[in-house]
């Protein structure tokens, strides 16, 4: 076992598969030299070269664009887009180009590609820069999305996300980089896309958490167990496919669910949750499945505001303890 | 003037650092750009500079961890000075392991307003629970209460507007709670009894009989009818069966022949309601079908408007019916008499309890070949017993036996029937 | 309306042989761009019948240029196309009988008839198909290229696109990025002069596309899109410089469609002097013009294979019209690939 960062475990897990695998390549603003613009791919321009550590110019729709054409002609490409903010501007590639291309020419293309980004949510950068989008690619068929909580989660689904032959969306969250955790020496870490992971077992209510949400959630039951309720936390790690099998049993279990997110409630992860709930668990609910998001606003510049807007750990205990009123 | 050594923020998410060592000393003069220590964050090792000239004094130690911001160190203006500053301070940051929360650590801000509460969101959050009038009970606690046959209106919701929750249930005992002594049981017993709560429908029926033997003043009489024409007459019909597209029963010529005679007797096709008695018009049988635990008794209407094909079919479609539980309300009432088979499970005469509100009710028992008196002589014929209950309120034990003596009639001559049949 | 400007000879490359031409290569070029001009011919007129599903974006009049361009690519060298892509498709090498099939999105189309007319691949042959977005190839034929850098091989991508496209914040974006690195990767603009139905000369303020190669440092070249030799000489100079790592091009043809943007556009956009004058320079004519005057074919064989040409059209067109539709549960397979 060594620790490692959730930002080091990334790294660990795109260097191994570049090592095994000669067509894994990775562009994107500054992961070159600069090592990445959160040092999200340090060491890597020197251990591979700028053929396959390759810096690009500002131009989101083309890095897309051409881990597309690059995945279509046998290679196996990483993109990054710096933060999921800027999906608007390379959408196209990614849900009418990459996601449809295995689909629309009857399979004669395959498109392994991932697509790397980040939400910034509670890092005080501003409207542009916090936003949690998963919802928007979840909604594209013949797209996969993950969404890591813990460095351990992070190095296994990076690694499966390279070998997936499909194309995956990556969102990591910034506020987690420095997150540390114990990854196993020696065998090859590997974590199934569309299996979820169950954080922590309890028996009052679910609460299923995504990203920096996982985290806050945690402390939330620990709180919570102080006084006699044990939640049973659940980290999808997959948005796309979701596995709701996990969380319909626990569901099942426990009778009330809470979705946790940094997404906003509108449309967001947490409606898509509550709908498969109610249709596959509805005779096992005791109370509405509750979302648990910002409120429907952008985000403002600051931490004063963040700090008002996100739920933290206090909040999600006491819409815990309110659901079980 | 003091100048003062400030860690810098270099980098979006750096908060801290740890100072890994000075290049100078307490008391050293140093001059501007001169590197003064070495500090790493979690990315980089970094160098800080003198930003003017001055004396010294180091206030973050070796290995210890710094925050962005914090104060690192001061130049004086002279070498005393330096020598003389002492400002300790500790750095108290707690070495955080696998939580990210800033939320956790020990600052105390004041506890913020929810920004998604009713009086600050655009969208507040909707009663989930809005009673008008239903009862409102999760979906789990439904079902569990269907399971333990809990009858929602006595249950009390403990959850958020009244609603009741699975717990409420669970905390329901599954039986009433009982109004005699329990029965002792001799533990001494070789069996052991057996103990199961009663099902809707049984409660249902054992609330039907008590009113009924409550409510009316019941008595049975009883007959025995030759049934050996209606024999010839049924092999008859079965042996067309492919023409009539049916099977016609025993049942099906006593149905019709019991319309036959409430037709001429209709103070028996009546009831009593309050202070009056109402005489129907029309005759629909209700016919007491066993189902699994149980028994329903669908009528069929206007029975003597049906041929006996038609009958058969309607006989065959409620009895079907019954059996897989998917009699509608209009299947099951409108009666104005029933007929009872006790024949079917090997009965001969019972005294069956009126089906409420209704006067009177026929039981038919089984056909057996018995000994019977013809011209002097001892023979076997196929005899069947009547049983006939009725509401002496309403009905004389003339009148009943005047009913009997002319269904057998009817029976034991079919084709007298026929005469009558429209 | 303004008259369009023609192209004039010193904007044609320089020291093209317009006039080099041996017998094979001639009937090679003629045979490809009558197969492609019967095709639209047919297929256009199936649709007036009502027999055609959805749109149908006609290449005719265009022949020459992907006629002329494909001509000098390698069987793996890759080809980008856009929602009227038949022509190169068909120039390119894609057999007929599937295509056409595709074309009528019947169950043994190229694609499964999943497709239809503006989604055709062949990766065998290169092909990575069509795009329903106006300019949405652009941006993957710079991965397609960088393949072959990553290979180290001398393989390389041409992607096709309207003049319309070249507005595109994605054409910008892959021209630059193509540029800086030097991609393998020649852009050849069919510049037919109307974007969709508003003339291109409204929507820009110099009307030719490849003067926008001088912003990214790399040539810009406008050929006669009308005159296969001539495309294909600009062309083999486009893709000699990209095999040889020197970059891309940005090659303009000018060319005119005979078709509107889809059939059944009544075309208010243009006049019908306009429609005349360019038909009157029409490719497969000229062609023709040219083989029979410098004796290189003779009237029979042409004759013979123009006949055979619409007969082999007739009967794919036929055979795709009584082909089965697709199954439609097959809608649910292939989202993900295994």
């Amino acid at each position: 076992m060594t620790t490692k960062t959730y930002c080091w475990a990334l790294i660990d897990a795109i260097r191994e598969e570049m090592e095994r695998d000669p067509n894994v390549f990775l562009v994107g603003e500054d992961v070159g030299a600069a090592g990445g613009a959160f040092g999200g791919s340090r060491g890597l321009l020197k251990a591979f070269g700028n053929l396959r550590v390759r810096d690009t110019p500002i131009s989101e729709e083309v890095i897309v664009g051409l881990g597309v054409g690059a995945a279509m002609t046998g290679k196996r490409p990483i993109v990054e887009v710096m933060f999921m903010d800027f999906f608007g501007i390379c959408l196209d590639q990614i849900a009418n180009q990459a996601a449809k291309m295995h689909y629309l020419y009857n399979g004669s293309f395959k498109m392994p590609m991932v697509i790397r980004t980040m939400v910034a949510a509670e890092m005080g950068i501003g409207p542009h820069h916090s936003q949690s989008l998963e919802a928007w690619v979840g909604h594209v068929p013949g797209l996969k999305v993950v969404m890591p909580s813990t460095p351990r989660d992070a190095k296994g689904l990076m690694k499966s996300a390279i070998r997936d032959n499909n194309p995956v969306i990556f969102i990591e969250h910034l506020g987690l980089h420095r997150m540390k955790d114990e990854i196993p020496d020696g065998e090859e870490l590997l974590i199934p896309i569309g299996k979820a992971d169950v954080k922590r077992i309890g028996s009052d209510l679910t609460v299923v958490a995504t990203g920096l949400m996982v985290g806050k959630a945690l402390v939330a039951a620990e709180q919570l167990a102080r006084q006699g309720i044990e939640i049973e936390v659940i980290d999808p790690r997959t948005i796309s496919p979701l596995d709701i099998d996990t969380i319909l049993t626990s569901v099942r279990k426990t009778h009330r669910a809470l979705v946790v997110s940094s997404a906003h409630k509108p449309f967001g992860f947490g409606s898509e949750v509550s709908a498969e709930l109610m249709e596959h668990a509805f005779f096992h609910l005791d109370a509405p499945v509750g979302r648990l998001t910002p409120p429907f606003t952008p985000q403002p510049f600051g931490k004063g505001f963040e700090k008002f807007l996100h739920p933290d750990a206090d909040r999600i205990a006491a819409k815990v303890q309110e659901m079980l009123r | 003037m003091i100048q003062a050594i400030f860690i810098p923020k270099l980098g979006l998410t750096m908060e801290d650092a740890t100072v890994i060592e000075w290049q100078a000393s307490d008391g050293d003069y140093v001059t501007k750009g001169q590197q003064l220590l070495t500090i790493e964050t979690d990315k980089i090792m970094f160098d800080i500079e003198a930003e003017a000239e001055g004396f010294l004094h180091r206030v973050a130690l070796p290995n210890a961890r710094v925050l962005v911001g914090e104060l690192a160190g001061e130049l004086y203006p002279s070498k005393e000075a330096a020598i003389k500053a002492t400002r300790a301070f500790k750095t108290v940051i707690s070495d955080s392991t696998n939580t990210t929360s800033s939320d956790t650590s020990a600052l105390n801000s004041p506890a913020l307003p929810d920004p998604t509460s009713s009086n600050l969101s655009r969208h507040p959050a909707k009663l989930s629970f809005e009673g008008n009038g239903r009862i409102m009970v999760s979906p789990v606690a439904r079902v569990l209460a269907s399971e333990k046959q809990v009858d929602l209106q006595s249950v009390r919701g403990s959850g958020p507007g009244g609603v009741i929750l699975l717990r409420d249930i669970e905390a329901t005992p599954q039986k009433p709670s009982p109004k005699v002594s329990p029965i002792i049981v001799n533990v001494d017993s070789a069996t052991a009894s057996t103990r199961q709560p009663i099902t809707p429908m049984r409660r249902a029926i054992s609330q039907r009989m008590m009113a009924s033997l409550s409510k009316t003043a019941q008595m049975t009489g009883f007959g025995r009818i030759d049934m050996g024409e209606v024999q010839i007459l049924r092999e008859s019909l079965v042996a067309q069966e492919a023409q009539l597209g049916v099977r016609i029963t025993y049942t099906d010529i006593v149905l019709k022949a019991v319309a036959l005679v409430l037709q001429d007797m209709p103070e028996i096709n009546a009831y009593i309601d309050g202070d009056d008695i109402v005489i129907l018009s029309h005759i629909n049988i209700g016919l007491a079908v066993s189902v699994e635990g149980g028994l329903v008794v669908p009528v069929i209407r206007h029975v003597n408007r049906l041929s006996l094909v038609e009958l058969a079919h309607k006989r065959i479609e409620l009895i079907e019916k019954s059996r897989n539980n998917r009699l509608a309300p209009e299947d099951v009432t409108g009666g104005s008499f029933t007929l009872s088979n006790f024949g079917s499970y090997g009965g001969d005469f019972e005294t069956p309890i009126l089906n409420a509100p209704q006067s009177a009710l026929l039981g038919i028992g089984q056909i057996a070949l018995e000994p019977a008196v013809r011209k002097g002589q001892v023979v076997a014929r196929p005899l069947m017993w009547i049983s006939l209950t009725f509401d002496h309120r309403l009905i004389d034990g003339a009148l009943a036996g005047r009913f009997r003596v002319r269904l057998r009639e009817l029976l034991e001559q079919p084709a007298g029937m026929l005469a009558h049949l429209r | 309306m303004a008259s369009i400007k023609k192209p004039t000879s010193d904007k044609a490359v320089k020291g093209a042989q317009t006039n080099v031409l041996s017998a094979e290569e001639g009937l090679e070029l003629y045979t490809r761009m009558l197969e492609i001009r019967e095709c639209e011919a047919q297929l256009n007129a199936a649709f007036a019948k009502n027999l055609f599903p959805g749109y149908i974006h006609s290449y005719m009049g265009q022949e020459a240029c992907a006629v002329g361009v494909c001509s000098i690519l390698r069987t793996d060298d890759y080809i980008v196309t856009t929602h009227r892509g038949r022509g190169h498709y068909l120039a390119k090498g894609m057999a007929l009988l599937p295509m056409v099939c595709e074309m009528f999105g019947k169950a043994n189309g190229i694609c499964g008839g999943r497709g239809g007319e503006m989604h055709a691949a062949d990766p065998a042959l290169g092909i990575l198909g069509g795009n329903g977005i106006v300019g949405g190839g652009i941006p993957y034929a710079t991965g397609a290229a960088y393949s072959a850098v990553l290979d180290g091989i001398d393989r390389i991508c041409v992607v096709f696109f309207g003049e319309g496209a070249s507005n595109q914040g994605s054409f910008h974006e892959a021209l630059n990025l193509a540029s800086a690195w030097s991609l393998p990767l020649v852009f050849v603009c069919e510049n037919n002069l109307y974007a969709e139905m508003t003339p291109f000369k409204d929507s820009v303020r110099v009307p030719d596309v490849a003067e926008r190669a001088h912003g990214y440092g790399i040539p810009g070249v406008i050929a006669d899109g009308t005159d296969v030799l001539a495309v294909r000489e600009a062309a083999r100079a486009a893709v000699s410089r990209a095999r040889a790592g020197q970059g891309p091009t940005l090659l303009e043809l000018k060319t005119y469609r005979y078709g509107g943007h889809f059939q059944g556009d009544p075309c208010n956009y243009r006049t019908r002097d306009e429609e005349k004058e360019w038909q009157s320079r029409d490719a497969i004519i000229r062609l023709r013009r040219q083989m029979l005057s410098q004796g290189l074919q003779n009237e029979a064989t042409l004759e013979s294979l123009e006949l055979r040409m619409a007969a082999k059209v007739a009967e794919a067109v036929q055979f795709a019209l009584d082909s089965p539709d697709p199954e439609p549960t097959s809608a649910l397979l292939s989202v993900y690939a295994d």
